[in-house]
C-alpha cells in the first residue's frame, strides 16, 4: 500500500450505552463518520463525555458498536472473527492512557513484550534478540527487560507500552490519551519517540487527547468532538486560525495561552 | 535539540515495595520468631500425623523405646498421663495438631481453589454466569458454617471428614466474593485490556494475569481459613459431631479432659493451652501476613513514635524576624518527612511573600514539593510531617507561636486552601448545603440552619444556579466541575484574606476549568483576597498569577513576575519547561524539546544544584556547591538560582 | 418501564427494593431445597429409625413409608413440604412426637435471649472500646484493647467455656454449672458466645475509625477551621461506623453457627441444641425444619442490614 491510502473507514457509527437502575442511557457514540489514511495522523479531540475513549475502544474491538461500518482494508471491523479477526489484531494496535496500570505489575517487561510478540504474524526466530532491538527503538536498554514494572518511572512504562504496541508490527496504533498522565517535561520525549517511531514505520496513528495543543502539533487532520458527535473536522491549523462551530470555539479558547514561542 | 540524557535513568534507587512474589515478601516481612513458631506447630503437626497414620511405623516404637529408656513412670503412659486407651497425653496432643492442621490444610485447599474459581467465574465470564454465582454465593452464606457441618453430620455421619467438607464447602463463598469483586476492579485495568486487544483468550487472561494479581488477597484468606477451621474442627469434636474416638483430636482431648477433669487435669489444661497457643501463633502470623499483602496498599498512619519526633522537631526552631506588610510571609521553610529510617527533607530553602490582593503562582512537576509547600503556609502538615527548619508569618504573626484553638479560628477565616480532588474533601454522608453552613456555623454563633440564606447566596455566587436544589444534593450526585465549585463555596462563605489552590482544575476539562479560574478571579477582586495558585501547568499559572515561584525538588529555584519568567526565562529548567510544551514548537509534527531524565524524588536529591544532573548549562560549580537564591533583578525583586543563567533573561540595556 | 424509571428516582429505588425482596424469597427458596434434598440424602430413611429392620417385615416398612409420603416422588414431597411450611407446618419429630412449630416455641424463646443478649454485648462493648482505642492510637489503653480484643478473637469459644466453667462454677461456685432456670445461668453462655465475635468487632470498628480519621475530608475541614471535635463525632464517626451495619449481620451468621455448639456445652434449651440432638438423633424433620428456619434468620439478617446500609448511605440509594 503506497502512502496515502485509505486505511480504515468509518461510516455512521453509533453506540448507545444501556441506563442500569435509574440511571438513563448514555449516547457515547452518534453517527461518527471518519477516515484514516496510510502514514498520517487523525488527531481526534473532546473532554469528557465526548465519546473519544469509546472510540477507540470500537476501534481494537474491545467494545462493539450498534449501528454503522467501520471498515479496514476492506475487512468490517465490527463483525470481524477467526482469521479477520487476528488479520485486525495485528494491523490496529492500541497505547493507553494510565502508565501505572499499563502493565501487569506481577510480569516482567519481558513477559509483558513477549505476549505480544507472540502475536505478530512473523515472530523473528531470534525472538529474545528482538526484545532487545524493540526495547532500544523506544529509548530503553535491554538491561530494563527483567525489570518489573514498578521499578520503571511513568515515562518509561509508556515507552514500554509502545514498544509492546508495536511489537506486532501494525499499520496502525491508537493512543488513547498516552501522554496525559506524564508530567510536562517527559510528554514532550514521548511525543518525539511517537513522531520518529511514524516516520521510521509509515505508522498511522489514531492521537486522543483533551489537550488541544498536543493534538494540534501530533496531527495531519483533525476532529472536534462533543457528546458523541463530531462537530468539527478538518486541517489541525485550520481550525485553530478559524474554527467554524462554536463549541470548537470555546475550547480553543479554554486553552491557557501566555505567548512564549521558541526560536 | 534535545540533550543527551538517558532515558534509562532509573526512577529512583529508593523506589517502593516490589510487586514480586508475595511468599518472598512474607518470609521477608514477618519477624523470623513469629515464622519459626508456625514452623514449629506444622513440624509437630507432621510428626503427629506421621503418629496417626501409621502407627506401626518406626518413629513411634523409636519413640516408645526412648521413653522406655528413660525412666519407668514414662513405660505408664507418658509424662503427662494417658488417656483410657492407654496413650500418653503428649501423643494425643501431637496427634491432634496433626489432625488440626490438616484438616486445615484440606479446607484451605479446597476453600481456596473453589473460591478462586468461583469469583472469577462471576467476575469475567459474563453476566449470567456472574448471576449464577452470585445466587450460589448468597446461598452458601445463608448456612453459617456450624450448621452446615451439623447438618452434613447428619447426613455422612460425624467424623473429620465431615468436618473438612462442610467448611471447605461454606467458606470458599467468603472468598468468592472479594475475589468477585477484585476481578471487577481488575478486568478495567489497562493491562487486561491490553491483552484483550491482543487477541488473548478469556481463559488466558484470567490465569496468566488475574490469578497472579488475586494471589495476594488467596493467601490472606487463607490465613483466616487455617485459623478457623482449627477452632471448627475442635468445637464440633468437643460435642461430638467432628471426630469420634479413637481419633485424638485437640477437641475430643479437651471434651474428655473436661468430663474427667476430677480426675486428671493435666489433659484440659495442656489440651487447652496447645489449643489456645496454636490460634494466638496463626493469628499473628496471620495479621502480618495481611499487613504485608494489604491489596488497599493503605500508607500506614505513622505511629506514636514518629509523630511525637515531628512535633518535638517543630518546637525546636529557632525564633525570627517579621515582616510587617506581606499577608504571608514564609522565611527559609522546609518541610521533613519523618520515617521510620530518620527525617528526610521534602522542602527545602522555601521563602516567598504574598501581598495583598496579589496573586502568586507556585509552579512545578510532581516531586517539586509544591503541594507540601502549600500545607506548611496553613500550619497543617500531614501526620508524620513537620516543619523542619524557618517560619511561616500570617499578617506578621509567626503561625509555630499560636495556641492550637487560635490557630484553628484563623484557619479558614484567614487561609483557606481548596484541593485537587474535590470530590474526596467532602463527606460523602452530608449534602452540599450541610457542609458549606458547617463553615459558617465553626467560626459564628447559631444553629447551622440559621445561616442558609448566607449558603444560597454563596453557592449562586459559585456559579451553582438553582442553589436549593444544589443545597440538598449530595457529592455523589455532582460532576467534577460542581463539585469544584462546592468545595469554594465551602471554604470562600468565610471570606478568608488568603486561599491557597492546590491544582484545583487539574483532572476538570478545559472548558470547565476555565469557567472556575474566571470564577476565582472575579470573586478574588469582589473580596480583595490573595491566592496562591499551585499548578504543573505554567500557561495557566501564566494566566492567572502577577508572580510566578517555579518549584524544582523540593526548592523555588525562580520567582519572578510573569513577564519575567515566561517571557524571559532565567532558569534553565524553567526554559525547559516552556520549550516542551508542543505550542513552542512552530512546525507540526516536527520533534518538540523536551528536558531529558527524571525528577529526584526526595532523599536522592544531588549534593549541589538539584538540576544539574539535567541541565544544558551546567558548570564544574554546580556540582559542587548548592546555589544560593539570589537577587537577579535589583528593579524588579526578581530572584533565581543559578551560577549560569539563560543569556536573553535579563532586561535588555540592563 | 425504563423510560418511567428515568423520570422518577423515587420509583428506581422502590423497584430496587422490591427486587431485593423478591431476590431473597428465591434464596430462601433455594434454602429450603437443599435442606431438603441434602437431608434425604443420608444413608437409610426414617424408617429404620421407627421400625427395628431385622425384625419388621418388608411390609410393614413399605406401609410406614407410605404412611409418611416417602414412597412419593421427591419433587412432590418438597411441593407438600412447601405447602405445609406455608400453612405453618413444620413437620413432626418422629421421636418426641412434637410439632417443629411446638419445638421453635419453646426452644425459641432461650436461643433468642441467648443470641439477644450475645448480640448486645458485642456492640455496646465493641463499638465504644474500638472507637476509643482508635482515637488513643499508640496509647497503653489502644494496646490492651489490641491485645484483649486478639486473645478473644484467638480463644475458641468451647475452650473458654472450659475455662470458665472451672473457674467460675466448679471453683467458685459463683454461677451455675449448666442447664436453664435463672438469669445466672445465661451469663455464662452468653459470654462465651459473646467474646470470639467481640474481638474481631473491636478490631473492626477501630480499623474503619483509622481508616477514616486519614480522609481527605478531615484534613480539608480542619482547613476551614472546623475543630477537632465536630470532625470526629460528626464526620468520621459517621463514615466509621457504616461498616457496622453490614457487620450486624455477618455476626448475626457467626451467632447462629456458634449458639448450636455453646448451647450443647451448658445444656441450655435453645433451638441450636435441639437441632444438635436432631441430627445425632436422626430426628430428619426437626433437623430440617431448624436447619431452614436458622437459615432463614440469617437471610432476613443480611436483608435488614442491606436497608439500614441504604437509609445510612446516600451513594448506595442510587447505585
Amino acid at each position: 500500500m503506497s502512502r496515502g491510502d485509505v486505511l480504515l473507514s468509518v461510516e455512521h457509527l453509533s453506540k448507545t450505552y444501556r441506563g442500569q437502575g435509574g440511571r438513563p442511557a448514555h449516547k457515547a457514540l452518534d453517527d461518527v463518520s471518519l477516515e484514516l489514511r496510510a502514514s498520517e495522523t487523525l488527531g481526534i479531540v473532546g473532554e469528557s463525555g465526548s465519546g473519544k475513549s469509546t472510540l477507540a475502544r470500537v476501534l481494537v474491538r474491545l467494545t462493539g458498536a450498534d449501528s454503522g461500518r467501520a471498515d479496514y482494508c476492506g475487512v468490517d471491523l465490527l463483525r470481524a472473527r477467526g482469521a479477520d479477526a487476528l488479520f485486525l489484531t495485528r494491523q490496529i494496535q492500541i497505547v493507553f492512557q494510565d502508565p501505572n496500570s499499563s502493565m501487569n505489575p506481577r510480569r516482567t517487561i519481558r513477559q509483558a513484550l513477549l505476549e505480544a510478540a507472540r502475536v505478530a504474524e512473523h515472530p523473528p526466530a531470534d525472538i529474545q534478540g528482538s526484545l532487545a532491538r524493540m526495547m532500544e527503538a523506544v529509548g530503553l536498554s535491554r538491561e530494563k527487560l527483567d525489570a518489573y514494572p514498578h521499578q520503571l518511572s511513568g515515562g518509561q512504562r509508556q515507552r514500554v507500552a509502545i514498544a509492546r504496541a508495536l511489537a506486532v508490527s501494525p499499520r496502525v496504533v491508537v493512543a488513547d490519551e498516552c501522554v496525559s498522565a506524564l508530567d510536562v517535561s517527559v510528554q514532550s520525549s514521548i511525543l518525539n519517540l511517537m513522531l520518529e517511531r511514524q516516520r521510521e514505520l509509515g505508522l498511522a496513528y489514531v492521537f486522543i487527547s483533551h489537550d488541544l495543543s498536543v493534538v494540534h502539533h501530533m496531527s495531519d487532520r483533525m476532529i472536534v468532538m462533543r457528546s458523541g458527535r463530531i462537530v468539527e473536522a478538518g486541517n489541525p491549523s485550520e481550525i485553530m486560525r478559524n474554527p467554524q462551530d462554536p463549541y470548537t470555539r470555546e475550547l480553543i479558547a479554554s486553552v491557557p495561552g501566555s505567548g512564549f514561542r521558541a526560536a | 535539540m534535545t540533550a543527551t540524557i538517558d532515558f534509562d535513568a532509573p526512577a529512583s534507587p529508593s523506589a517502593s515495595v516490589a510487586a514480586d512474589g508475595s511468599l518472598r515478601r512474607i518470609v521477608r516481612g514477618v519477624p523470623w520468631p513469629l515464622l519459626a513458631a508456625v514452623a514449629l506447630f506444622f513440624v509437630a503437626g507432621a510428626i503427629g500425623l506421621v503418629f496417626l497414620v501409621a502407627p506401626d511405623l518406626k518413629p513411634l516404637v523409636f519413640k516408645q523405646s526412648l521413653m522406655r529408656a528413660f525412666s519407668a513412670p514414662l513405660s505408664r503412659g507418658g509424662f503427662l498421663g494417658a488417656d483410657q486407651l492407654g496413650r500418653p497425653l503428649e501423643w494425643r496432643l501431637l496427634a491432634g495438631l496433626g489432625i488440626s492442621l490438616g484438616a486445615a490444610a484440606a479446607v484451605t485447599l479446597i476453600a481456596s481453589v473453589l473460591g478462586l474459581a468461583m469469583g472469577l467465574l462471576g467476575g469475567f465470564f459474563g453476566l449470567t454466569a456472574d448471576r449464577l454465582v452470585t445466587v450460589v454465593i448468597d446461598l452458601t452464606w445463608a448456612y453459617p458454617t456450624i450448621l452446615l457441618a451439623v447438618v452434613i453430620a447428619g447426613i455422612l455421619g460425624p467424623g473429620v471428614w465431615t468436618v473438612i467438607w462442610a467448611l471447605g464447602l461454606t467458606l470458599w463463598a467468603a472468598l468468592a466474593r472479594i475475589v468477585r469483586a477484585q476481578v471487577l476492579v481488575l478486568r478495567e485495568q489497562d493491562f487486561v485490556l491490553a491483552a484483550q486487544a491482543l487477541g488473548y483468550s478469556r481463559f488466558y487472561i484470567a490465569t496468566r494475569h488475574l490469578i497472579p494479581n488475586l494471589m495476594p488477597i488467596v493467601i490472606l484468606m487463607a490465613t483466616l481459613f487455617v485459623a478457623l477451621t482449627i477452632i471448627a474442627e475442635a468445637g464440633l469434636s468437643f460435642i461430638g459431631l467432628g471426630a469420634q474416638s479413637p481419633t485424638p483430636s485437640l477437641g475430643k482431648t479437651l471434651a474428655e479432659g473436661f468430663s474427667f477433669a476430677s480426675s486428671s487435669i493435666w489433659p484440659l489444661v495442656f489440651g487447652a493451652l496447645t489449643m489456645i497457643s496454636l490460634v494466638i501463633v496463626l493469628n499473628a502470623f496471620g495479621d502480618r501476613v495481611r499487613d504485608i499483602l494489604d491489596p488497599k496498599g493503605r500508607v500506614p498512619l505513622p505511629g506514636r513514635r514518629l509523630r511525637d519526633a515531628a512535633r518535638r522537631a517543630e518546637a525546636a526552631l529557632p525564633a525570627r524576624a517579621v515582616d510587617r506588610d506581606a499577608v504571608i510571609a514564609v522565611d527559609d521553610v522546609s518541610v521533613a518527612i519523618h520515617g521510620r529510617r530518620g527525617a528526610t527533607t521534602a522542602v527545602s530553602d522555601l521563602s516567598l511573600t504574598l501581598r495583598p490582593g496579589q496573586t502568586l503562582g507556585i509552579v512545578g512537576e510532581s516531586g517539586s514539593g509544591k503541594s507540601l509547600s502549600a500545607r506548611a503556609i496553613t500550619g497543617l502538615l500531614p501526620e508524620g510531617l513537620s516543619l523542619s527548619g524557618g517560619r511561616v508569618f500570617w499578617d506578621g504573626v509567626d503561625i509555630a507561636g499560636l495556641p492550637a484553638e487560635k490557630l484553628r479560628d484563623r484557619r479558614g477565616r484567614f487561609v483557606a486552601m481548596v484541593f485537587q480532588d474535590a470530590r474526596a474533601s467532602l463527606d460523602p454522608l452530608y449534602t452540599i448545603g450541610e457542609q458549606v453552613s458547617e463553615s459558617l456555623a465553626a467560626h459564628f454563633p447559631g444553629p447551622r440552619r440559621s445561616f442558609r440564606p448566607k449558603v444560597l447566596e454563596m453557592l449562586a455566587r459559585v456559579g451553582l444556579s438553582d442553589p436549593e436544589i444544589f443545597y440538598d444534593r449530595y457529592p455523589h450526585q455532582l460532576s467534577g466541575g460542581q463539585l469544584q465549585r462546592a468545595a469554594l463555596a465551602g471554604v470562600l462563605v468565610l471570606e478568608p484574606r488568603v486561599l491557597i489552590a492546590d491544582e484545583p482544575t487539574t483532572g476538570l476539562d478545559a472548558t470547565t476549568q476555565k469557567k472556575i479560574v474566571a470564577l476565582v478571579k472575579a470573586l478574588q477582586r469582589e473580596m480583595n483576597m490573595s491566592v496562591i495558585w499551585i499548578s504543573h501547568d505554567l500557561d495557566l499559572v501564566g494566566e492567572i498569577a502577577d508572580e510566578i515561584v517555579v518549584a524544582y525538588a523540593g526548592q523555588p529555584v525562580e520567582i519572578g513576575t510573569v513577564e519575567e519568567v515566561l517571557k524571559r526565562p532565567a532558569h534553565p529548567y524553567t526554559l525547559g519547561l516552556l520549550e516542551s510544551r508542543p505550542q513552542a514548537t512552530m512546525a507540526p509534527k516536527s520533534p518538540l524539546r523536551s528536558v531529558g531524565g527524571t525528577v529526584p524524588d526526595p532523599g536522592d536529591w544531588p549534593p549541589a544544584c538539584r538540576f544539574a544532573p539535567r541541565c544544558r548549562r551546567a558548570l564544574a560549580i554546580c556540582g559542587t556547591t548548592p546555589p544560593p537564591m539570589e537577587l537577579f533583578d535589583e528593579g524588579s525583586g526578581r530572584r533565581l538560582r543559578c551560577y549560569n543563567p539563560e543569556p536573553g533573561a535579563a532586561e535588555a540595556g540592563a | 418501564m425504563l423510560e418511567a424509571m428515568e423520570r422518577c428516582p423515587v420509583c428506581a429505588r422502590l423497584y430496587a427494593i422490591v427486587v431485593r425482596l423478591a431476590y431473597s424469597a428465591l434464596v430462601l427458596l433455594l434454602v429450603a431445597i437443599v435442606a431438603f434434598v441434602g437431608l434425604r440424602l443420608a444413608p437409610g430413611d426414617v424408617t429404620t429409625q421407627l421400625l427395628d429392620p431385622s425384625r419388621a417385615t418388608p411390609q410393614e416398612l413399605a406401609f410406614l413409608r407410605h404412611q409418611l409420603g416417602l414412597d412419593q416422588p421427591i419433587h412432590i414431597q418438597f411441593l407438600q413440604y412447601l405447602a405445609g411450611l406455608l400453612q405453618g407446618d413444620l413437620g413432626l419429630s418422629l421421636i418426641t412426637r412434637e410439632t417443629v412449630v411446638s419445638i421453635v416455641a419453646n426452644a425459641g424463646i432461650y436461643s433468642i435471649s441467648l443470641a439477644v443478649t450475645a448480640f448486645v454485648l458485642i456492640f455496646a462493648l465493641a463499638i465504644p472500646l474500638g472507637l476509643t482505642a482508635a482515637i488513643w492510637r499508640g496509647s497503653a489503653i489502644d494496646a490492651a484493647v489490641r491485645g484483649i480484643s486478639g486473645v478473644m478473637m484467638a480463644t475458641p469459644n468451647f475452650v473458654l467455656a472450659v475455662v470458665l466453667i472451672n473457674l467460675l462454677a466448679v471453683q467458685a461456685g459463683w454461677l451455675p454449672v449448666a442447664g436453664s432456670g435463672s438469669w445466672k445461668h445465661l451469663v455464662l453462655p452468653a459470654l462465651v458466645l459473646a467474646a470470639e465475635p467481640l474481638g474481631f468487632a473491636t478490631r473492626l470498628v477501630r480499623t474503619s475509625y483509622l481508616e477514616q480519621a486519614g480522609a481527605q475530608y478531615a484534613d480539608a475541614m480542619r482547613m476551614r477551621g472546623l475543630s477537632e471535635s465536630v470532625i470526629r463525632w460528626r464526620h468520621i464517626m459517621r463514615n466509621a461506623l457504616l461498616p457496622v451495619i453490614s457487620l450486624g449481620a455477618v455476626q448475626v451468621r457467626t451467632l447462629v453457627g456458634y449458639t448450636l455448639i455453646v448451647e450443647t456445652i451448658f445444656r441450655w434449651p435453645g433451638l441450636g441444641k435441639r437441632l444438635v440432638d436432631s441430627v445425632l438423633t436422626r430426628d430428619y424433620q426437626v433437623a430440617q425444619g431448624l436447619t431452614i428456619l436458622l437459615a432463614a434468620v440469617v437471610v432476613v439478617a443480611t436483608l435488614v442490614s442491606s436497608f439500614l446500609y441504604r437509609a445510612a448511605d446516600p451513594r448506595v440509594r442510587d447505585e
